[in-house]
């Protein structure tokens, strides 16, 4: 990209890109082509008018669109040249959309007596077309009645809300399938008050009754085709079945945005939802930087933990909505009591409600105090720990011991006061062991160049991450004040660091961020930082002190806190202190606010 | 340019002028007007049948019964209201021990299909009339499903809501005043007060179709089930589940007054047909004014700078104008980055306050 003479970039529409983010804010992210990369050049957003009193994404996009053109000034637009005829639109065109709720395809639910091997057809078509699909009820005996529970399956599609029903029926005697089926639906799900109503997709072996498909058709719209084959030794021809899908896949699309209108270009933008795009950012810089990565994306309404591991994605989160429907706040997903073990001070259940209902009700709020930022970061801590810990057997999916590099993302990124702020979110939700790197999003734009990234393009993700700084965290256990770790800093140039921290304490080394330094780690007997027990480590290279230092974190895997609320929290507090996370309460970057 | 600027960034919560609203049939129902037809408030678009505690179940397998055989074991009528815990229906059994139905809650059984005998049982069921929200011309229409209206207006978004929709003649109650001195039946009332159940209590009496309040606080929540079981409040005993009438609060939780720029807005809509939607669903409550009065206020308060009440922090609460950008403050009181605003307040002096925690309210 060069400079013309007016100070304008002389690029083209294919050198600009913007990506379009969907959420409590609609933010617009313009992304220029710099050596075969595309890299954010700015990124603006404007509180969602997706909801009441608008229902039209329209005012926020236009909003966020020159919001992020008074930031990026003569870079933004595309000069009117050969490449941007007289007329054509002088903003980037849209590479993708990303959002909570911008599945590409649309939810499912199989309903189904195929037999196996046509199943697996069916459901690698309905894959192929970017459908999920969230739930089953199938057998292959033909007597398909007797062999799934009808009452419960509605009860589950009732309560995933899937966007379409796949009814797919081979040797229906009688007909009796597709009427068992019908009554269900209808009775089940048509004339309730919150009026949810699924597109039905019918793929029928056979002649599809009228009567059957007329009784569908008074409460929900249907696309049914007769199919051949699908018999034990007679394979699903899946030539109309798949043509039905695409007409299937339209109609959802379609109804992505029913009853709020939204400016063409975004509602035909590819979507994406905001974890798998997070997941696709995170692969990425994995793959680029060969490193094991994970990043926590903290949003009011939901948080994620998506991971890159031994060539393997893992994705988690909370409050993952499949619409685009404004949630409430995630702290009422977050039981109280592990909200009350990252808060250094008791919160009152009552104080905790009132702040997660008034932000679900304003959803643009931020908190305004120390003490407000402090609960809101107890309530991300609680939430995503919870995440990492919500499968069957209450482990979490990554391997902390071999995480490289992490990253924090979302609103808790744009909020922190203070890098340190940042740097603890990540290290108390992850738990990382041995030496890890943490970075911040300060922009929180991995999401969407992960979006662009899904399109095919070639992204300099590392190009928007902030390094933050190093943390050591020894794994083994002492008694607290005994000593657990020393690390030795030496600059290349100015005073060398020695730090000695106990165990149960967390400590923080800073110096000049523009000098690197050599950093040597010396555990005691019954530590270990990744080379066995007391085996002290040097690391390979030297490292610069990022925006918050080398945190040395002694306080044990997994973290342990006594029992006693006013203990947990005096500890909790002496952490925060420890790191002057947090100015003291009555203090304040208090300044005056009123007059 | 500034100016500009701080109306980008701060969120409306007041809209005027050309409104959409889609209009969904909640149930199998009747569209009764057409595409480019012109209607008006309150005008009926369709009719259809709501249900509300629905449970399916496959009576010939339940009872282990053959299908012909079901409609002979149903122990009470379809569409017999009948008690919690009361026999369905009864398959008799060896040792006289047979398979049952039993009623899950006070309700009847809406439906029984003769060719697959799968019944179906409502608390309750309703046939309504459906009305239009919005004075317009009707621009798109989903057979089955719903419709679409464009007209003018002026829409207020609700902070929390619950209880559904309701059309009427807008009437404000001040606090001198009681439900009761006000309404006859029918009307959508107006409390610029934090609600208080003894008020609803009397509201309800005087046959109120919706109430609009600026905040409720947790006993209040819970006990006109305002508020759904993922806030965690505990459901007294007595309370409904679901709220006697649509309720609308503009400011939230808590124990807020109404900001003076509503109460002007209602006021300038006092005797209009109005309508309400009360939603448990964050983001979809609001009310719709006739344009007219409620417009021209709107580009009245608008004038002399945006109007905005704060909606955390210390001054949480508090109603003024933006008096303009205060580019020295980069941060919130938190320490957390952000745009920071001037607010007049209406009560007297000048607060900065982070645009983010300041809503337009005209």
């Amino acid at each position: 990209m060069e400079l013309n003479g007016d100070g304008a970039a002389a690029a083209s529409a294919s050198d600009r890109v913007s990506v379009v983010e969907l959420g409590a804010e609609t933010r617009v992210a313009v992304f220029a082509r710099h050596e075969g990369a595309f890299r954010l050049l700015t990124v603006a957003g404007a509180p969602s008018t997706l909801d009441a009193p608008h229902f039209d994404l329209t005012p926020s996009y236009e909003r966020a669109v020159a919001e992020v053109e008074s930031l990026a000034g003569a870079y933004f637009a595309i000069p009117e040249t050969s490449a941007r005829p007289h007329g054509e639109p002088r903003t980037p065109p849209i590479a993708a959309a990303v959002g909570r709720g911008l599945a590409p395809g649309p939810s499912c639910f199989v309903v189904s007596n195929l037999v196996a091997r046509d199943l697996e057809a069916l459901e690698e078509a309905l894959t192929a077309r970017d459908f999920v699909v969230t739930g089953r009820a199938t057998t292959a005996a033909r007597e398909f009645r007797d062999r799934i529970d009808g009452p419960a399956t509605v009860d589950v599609i009732t309560a995933q809300r899937p966007s379409i029903v796949v009814v797919a029926l081979t040797e229906d005697r009688d007909g009796q399938g597709l009427a068992y089926m019908a009554d269900l639906l209808i009775g089940g799900l048509a004339g309730r008050e919150a009026s949810y109503v699924p597109v039905i997709a019918i793929l029928y072996g056979g002649e599809l009754e009228e009567r059957a498909l007329a009784t569908f058709k008074q409460a929900f719209p249907v696309h049914a085709v007769s199919v051949q084959g699908g018999g034990v030794d007679d394979p699903l021809d899946m030539t109309e079945p798949s043509a039905l899908l695409d007409v299937v896949q339209q109609t959802v699309k379609a109804r992505r945005f029913t009853g709020r209108a939204v400016p063409a270009e975004v509602a035909d933008a590819p979507a994406h939802v905001t974890a798998a795009a997070l997941g696709a950012a995170v692969e990425a810089l994995a793959t680029q930087q060969s490193l094991e990565v994970a990043a926590v994306s903290l949003e009011d309404d939901q948080v994620s933990v998506v991971g890159f591991q031994g060539g393997t994605g893992v994705r988690v989160g909370l409050g993952q909505g499949h619409d685009l429907s404004r949630p409430y706040h995630i702290a009422l997903q977050t039981p109280i009591e592990r909200v009350a073990q990252w808060a250094p001070e008791e919160p009152i259940p009552q104080a905790l409600r009132f702040t997660a209902l008034n932000r679900s009700a304003h959803p643009a709020a931020m908190a305004a105090t120390p003490a407000e930022l402090q609960l809101s970061h107890a309530v991300f801590t609680a939430a995503a720990r919870q995440a990492l810990r919500a499968s069957e057997d209450g482990r979490s999916p990554l391997n902390h011991e071999a995480l490289d590099l992490v990253v924090l993302t979302g609103r808790a990124a744009r909020n922190a006061g203070r890098p340190v702020q940042a740097a603890l979110l990540l290290v108390n939700i992850l738990e990382p062991v041995g030496v890890t790197q943490l970075a911040i999003d300060p922009t929180s734009s991995l999401a969407m160049q992960g979006a662009l990234a899904r399109t095919g393009a070639r992204v300099a993700l590392e190009s928007t991450l902030v390094p933050l700084g190093l943390c050591v965290a020894p794994r083994g256990r002492a008694k607290a004040g005994e000593p657990a770790v020393l690390v030795d800093v030496r600059p290349s140039s100015g005073a060398r660091i020695e730090r000695e921290v106990s165990a149960g304490a967390l400590d923080v080394i800073q110096w000049d961020a523009r000098v690197p330094a050599e950093v040597r780690i010396w555990p005691r007997p019954r530590f270990d930082v990744g080379l066995g027990n007391g085996r002290p480590a040097r690391l390979k290279a030297n490292v610069g002190s990022g925006l918050v230092g080398l945190i040395v974190d002694a306080r044990g895997r997994p973290l342990v806190w006594p029992d006693e609320p006013d203990e947990r929290q005096a500890r909790l507090q002496q952490w925060l202190r420890s790191m002057d996370a947090f100015p003291p309460v009555g203090s304040a970057s208090a300044r005056p606010h009123g007059s | 340019m500034e100016a500009d600027r701080v109306r980008r960034v701060i969120r409306q919560t007041v809209r005027s002028g050309t409104l959409r609203r889609r209009h969904v049939l909640p149930s199998s129902g009747r569209i009764l007007v057409n595409g480019g037809d012109e209607v008006v408030m309150g005008q009926v678009w369709g009719r259809g049948r709501m249900h509300t505690g629905v449970t399916v179940v496959d009576l010939p397998r339940m009872l282990n019964a053959q299908l012909d055989d079901v409609p002979g074991l149903l122990q009470v009528s379809r569409a017999e209201i009948v008690e919690e815990d009361t026999l369905l229906a009864e398959a008799p059994g060896r040792m006289g021990i047979g398979r049952q139905w039993r009623a899950p809650s006070r309700g009847m059984i809406a439906s029984l299909s003769p060719r697959t005998g799968i019944a179906v049982f409502v608390r309750e069921m309703r046939e309504v009339a459906l009305h239009c929200r919005l004075a317009g011309t009707v621009v798109s229409v989903t057979p089955g499903e719903s419709i679409v209206i464009e007209g003018e207006g002026v829409a207020i978004a609700g902070a929390l809501g619950a209880g559904g929709r309701a059309v009427g003649p807008l009437r404000l109650v001040e606090a001198s005043d009681r439900p009761q001195d006000v309404a006859d039946g029918g009307e959508i009332l107006v409390t610029p007060e934090p609600l208080r159940p003894e008020w609803m209590q009397r509201a309800v009496e005087a046959r109120a179709s919706a109430v609009i309040a600026p905040s409720a606080d947790d006993a209040t929540l819970s006990e006109l089930a305002l508020a759904p079981t993922i806030v965690g409040l505990p459901l007294p005993a007595s309370a409904p589940l679901t709220p006697p009438m649509p309720t609308l609060l503009t400011e939230g939780f808590g124990h807020s007054r109404m900001p003076r720029a509503l109460q002007r807005l209602f006021r300038a809509s006092a005797d209009e047909l109005v309508s309400v939607v009360g939603n448990r669903q964050p983001g979809e409550s609001e009310v719709l004014l006739p344009p007219g009065s409620a417009e021209a206020l709107v580009t009245e308060l608008g004038a002399n700078g945006l109007p905005v009440r704060i909606v955390a922090g210390p001054d949480a609460g508090e109603e003024g104008v933006v008096v303009g950008a205060a580019p020295d403050e980069a941060r919130a009181p938190s320490g957390s980055p952000a745009i920071c605003v001037r607010v007049q307040r209406t009560q007297g002096g000048t607060v900065t306050v982070p645009a983010a925690n300041c809503e337009a309210i005209a």
